[in-house]
């Protein structure tokens, strides 16, 4: 075949209409024959546009592409005649079966009736479809559409295969199953490209590029960004409660500490270059670095080291009373139980997580908790009022983040914060003083004037967050705050969310990312709408040990406990 | 051609599993059919006026007898205007005649007699009629007032009146032909831009580009999926018209295939056109319906005569497909085949059609962006 690289990329430069920064700037890339290489990066920062670029489905304003000898300006039916690629959204007919839907695909590649078959049941089992194979594409479940939209990628045998965000959206034992596959196919000679904004995933990976901001950050063997901070990550471990918190929030305005976060009943941190772990304390371990803290590095570390919101608030009283709770919460739709007989009680202070695999009734128990819909039966009470009776004060005490940016995209940043301390019945000098304070404590200076439509992912979350909590509420629901955003972000956000809850704010969090689910002090595992598991991190990760399974991650003991609750071998 | 016929059974396969695409295409035409061939009456019927007589002498009772005779009204008489106040106000007669106390004294006496009528002027076309009918039933017993009385009678200009085309001016006879144009707009653009709007909108199309098949090979599967689907909602609708509701055909049916096919193409360019420029269903579904149903109803003279419209609407209907196509299509249906009119409605149609799907093409990358 050609000489060089199998795909080349060199000073690739994208502007869309309208876009003031370049989606992608100036980008230079290699990538060999038979590598799984990891497109990882925060939403936005590109990742979408570099494959529709690499599969000629948009053309560079500067720059070239070539795959396999290819040019992707003018050879692009070449290089999509070798290449398999997966959509965001899996590009499925849901009104086709899945049969149907692979034989559109191998129509559209040509594939000859008599290699069908053969071809077929290898993919039918490859992916675990076989059973289905006359099932509507619509009808199947997140992680069965996923390995559908792989199998028809797969049908022509293509030399290079594109798969954008194939985890979003995906609980993690589907994700699990996914990343098999494609090591599998990777073991066969294929390329693949995978998009995402897990950076867990990055590791996993031969080869990583690294996107920020349509900038690559970086890119080479995951191995050699791990390398930045080798012998930096440290960890504690022994305490509990809001302890770690608070010990947390005092390391992190540390000189010598560049980051740090909570993980059960530990705290990481990963010192400056050159540093030690911090003095006193205790007996700081080594730990193997994460991706995210190469990444963090790479990125010159958080900017701040304390939340100027948490500092600005008042104190709630320390009295360890029940804020929210909830009894046999259970919410039916037709003959389909979404939440099944689910009780909580979370102290103040509190960090209360709710974690399961998309359609496990997190959202649903989330909007009962809220009053936005009504149980079918039980009851929630917040500080004291029960949602039934006497909603308007239940939800005076509460701020409520949804998980889609819910502000006004026409109305400016300033405007929505004065929509919302309206909407909180705060007017006149009270509303103002709160806007401005949120204004400085957000950092939201920059953008008062402008629309909120156009904001950043990450302004846009902060503006949600600083809507949410402009009333100084006792209860703080938080509804995936962090999805997609970068690592900073997140960051910025736990910091925040850890200040808030040491001044006594309980809050109630959804999240995606298992080492978020780290920082609760209270995990209820949701699945198939029943509580399935409870318990701080460390319970749980106990609950999930076994002889095959001697220290589970976060990520383990969630697919451990679901996978034994599905055998009923949790009661 | 591989790759058409794959997309092209695709589609099929779709539209089998899709009810509210064959309900748009099979079923809304005989709906919409139903509506205008009875809903829709333009025809004029009788109206219920009330009369009120004040005094009982013999020429008032026989005025009252004259607008009973009427076939144009069906009368309820009284003694007093105030028992007929509300059901003036309520709509439910649409006029009232006073024929007052002193009527026959002035009539006899040779004095102006007078007699009043209320009509309501909320609904101008039918205040206009019953005023016209009312003056000739008027007349009429003028008529044979006089001869009653042995005086020369009057004798009027008579008006022989022959409508062409349509006999007996049947509403149905020239709505139901030009119906089938708002039917055809239907499937043509709403359907057609949603249909395509979806793709985008399920990253269907991103998939599908991204292999052998082209931007021009998915959307002329599509075009000719839906344009098929048209025709058979067009055959429909002519069957209806002519075997149900017996309206007459007078040109050739080959004419009514090739000006319908025209402003098929018409239809499905604007259609791909709206989905090309928002990739959005619910935005595509709002712009074909401002731009093409409503239209295609209200400034296409299917009900509302384009010659009687305010000039800059006049101008504004020359951009509408649906015009030029009932136009042709009454043509067709009502008069026989009159080419100047067939040449016209078909170049204008062409020419719209081309410029659909010329600023369709600078529209559409053979990339996303």
């Amino acid at each position: 075949m050609s000489e060089g690289p199998f795909i080349n990329v060199a000073g690739l430069t994208k502007v869309f209409k309208g876009g003031t920064k370049p989606a992608l700037d100036n980008l230079d890339v290699k990538m060999e024959r038979g590598q799984t290489v990891g497109l990882v990066g925060p939403d936005g920062s590109g990742k979408t546009t570099l494959m529709r670029l690499l599969i000629g489905l948009l053309s560079p304003d500067r720059g070239t592409i070539t795959v396999s000898g290819f040019d992707s300006r003018k050879q692009a039916a070449k290089i999509q005649a070798i290449s398999g690629y997966m959509p965001q959204k899996f590009g499925l007919y849901e009104d086709l079966t899945v049969l149907e839907n692979m034989n559109l695909y191998a129509d559209l590649r040509g594939t000859a009736k008599s290699e069908r078959a053969a071809r077929f049941a290898e993919l039918l089992a490859f992916t675990d479809l076989d059973r289905f194979q006359d099932r509507l594409a619509g009808r199947l479940s997140g992680g069965m559409k996923q390995k559908l939209g792989l199998a028809c990628v797969l049908i022509a045998t293509p030399d290079l295969l594109l798969l954008d965000e194939p985890s979003v959206g995906v609980d993690p034992i589907s994700r699990r199953e996914l990343w098999r596959m494609v090591t599998q196919l990777a073991r066969d000679g294929l390329t693949v490209v995978w998009g995402t904004s897990y950076l867990d995933e990055a590791e996993k990976c031969s080869r990583v590029i690294l996107l920020h901001q349509g900038r690559n950050l970086y890119s080479g063997p995951p191995e050699e960004a791990l390398a930045r901070v080798k012998d930096r990550s440290f960890v504690l471990r022994g305490l509990t409660g809001s302890r770690r918190r608070e010990t947390l929030m005092g390391l992190l305005r540390e000189g010598s500490v560049m980051d740090g976060l909570v993980q059960g009943g530990e705290i990481k941190v990963v010192a400056k270059r050159g540093q030690g772990p911090p003095a006193g304390l205790g007996n700081w371990e080594k730990q193997k670095p994460a991706f995210e803290d190469a990444f963090i590095d790479l990125l010159g570390g958080p900017t701040m080291g304390e939340s100027a919101l948490a500092k600005r608030m008042a104190d709630k009283p320390n009295d360890g009373a029940l804020v929210v709770e909830a009894s046999g919460l259970t919410k039916r739709f037709g003959d389909f139980t979404a939440v099944e007989d689910n009780s909580f009680q979370i102290k103040r202070g509190q960090i209360f997580g709710l974690l399961g695999p998309n359609g496990a009734g997190k959202s649903t128990t989330f909007k009962m908790m809220c009053g936005l819909i009504r149980p079918t039966s039980g009851e929630a009470w917040i500080a004291g009022n029960s949602l039934a009776s006497r909603p308007t004060q239940a939800r005076s005490h509460l701020g409520y983040m949804a998980q889609k940016f819910s502000l006004y995209d026409q109305l400016s940043v300033e405007q929505n914060l004065s929509f919302f301390a309206g909407a909180y019945g705060l007017f006149g000098a009270v509303q103002k003083e709160r806007v401005d304070l949120m204004e400085e404590v957000f950092d939201l200076t920059p953008y008062m004037r402008s629309n909120a439509g156009i904001l950043p992912l990450g302004i846009k979350q902060r503006l949600a967050l600083a809507c949410a909590v402009m009333h100084q509420p006792d209860v703080l629901f938080l509804d995936e705050p962090t999805s997609g955003v970068d690592p900073l972000t997140r960051r910025e956000f736990w910091l925040h969310i850890n200040h808030l809850a040491i001044k006594g704010v309980t809050v109630m969090i959804t999240t995606h990312f298992m080492e978020e689910a780290e920082y609760c002090d209270f995990i209820a595992l949701i699945f198939r709408g029943r509580n399935v598991a409870s318990g701080s991190p460390d319970e749980l990760k106990a609950m999930a040990k076994s002889e095959t399974l001697e220290d589970p991650t976060m990520e383990d003991a969630f697919i451990e406990l679901i996978r034994r609750s599905d055998l009923h071998l949790v009661t | 051609m591989r790759i058409l016929k794959a997309l092209i059974k695709k589609e099929f396969l779709q539209v089998g599993r899709d009810p509210a695409t064959i309900f748009m295409t099979l079923l809304l035409p005989l709906v919409l059919m139903f509506i205008f061939g009875y809903g829709v009456n333009l025809d004029v019927g009788s109206f219920k006026i009330g009369v009120v007589v004040e005094g009982d002498e013999p020429q008032a009772v026989s005025l009252l007898a004259a607008f009973r005779n009427s076939k144009y009204f069906e009368v309820e008489s009284g003694r007093d205007v105030r028992q007929f106040q509300d059901e003036i106000t309520a709509s439910r007669l649409k006029g009232l005649i006073v024929v007052p106390a002193d009527f026959s004294r002035c009539l006899l006496s040779g004095q102006k007699a007078t007699i009043l009528l209320v009509t309501d002027g909320s609904d101008g076309n039918t205040a206009t009629l019953v005023r016209a009918y009312a003056l000739m039933a008027l007349l009429n017993w003028r008529q044979g007032l006089l001869a009653e009385r042995g005086l020369p009678a009057f004798q009027p200009i008579t008006l022989e009146s022959r409508s062409w085309y349509n006999p007996a001016l049947i509403s149905s006879h020239y709505l139901l032909p030009g119906s089938i144009s708002v039917i055809l707009t239907i499937t043509g653009v709403i359907l057609t831009a949603l249909v395509i709007a979806k793709e985008w909108e399920r990253g269907t199309m991103e998939s599908l580009m991204a292999t052998p098949a082209g931007i021009y090979q998915i959307i002329t599967a599509k075009l000719f999926t839906y344009f098929v689907l048209a025709i058979i909602s067009m055959l429909l609708c002519w069957a209806i018209t002519i075997f149900w509701y017996g309206v007459p055909f007078r040109g050739s049916f080959p004419v009514f295939m090739g000006i319908g096919s025209l402003f098929l193409i018409t239809a499905l360019g604007q259609g791909l056109l709206i989905s090309t420029l928002t990739k959005n269903q619910f935005l595509a579904a709002e712009l074909a319906l401002i731009s093409g149903f409503l239209p295609s109803f209200l400034l296409s003279g299917v009900i509302f005569e384009i010659t009687s419209m305010p000039e800059v609407l006049q101008a504004i209907t020359r951009l509408v497909p649906a015009r030029y196509f009932v136009d042709a299509l009454k043509t067709v249906f009502l008069t026989g085949n009159v080419w100047p009119i067939f040449l016209h409605s078909s170049a204008n149609l062409a020419i719209l059609g081309l410029a659909f799907f010329l600023i369709t093409a600078r529209k559409t990358d053979k990339t996303l962006a």
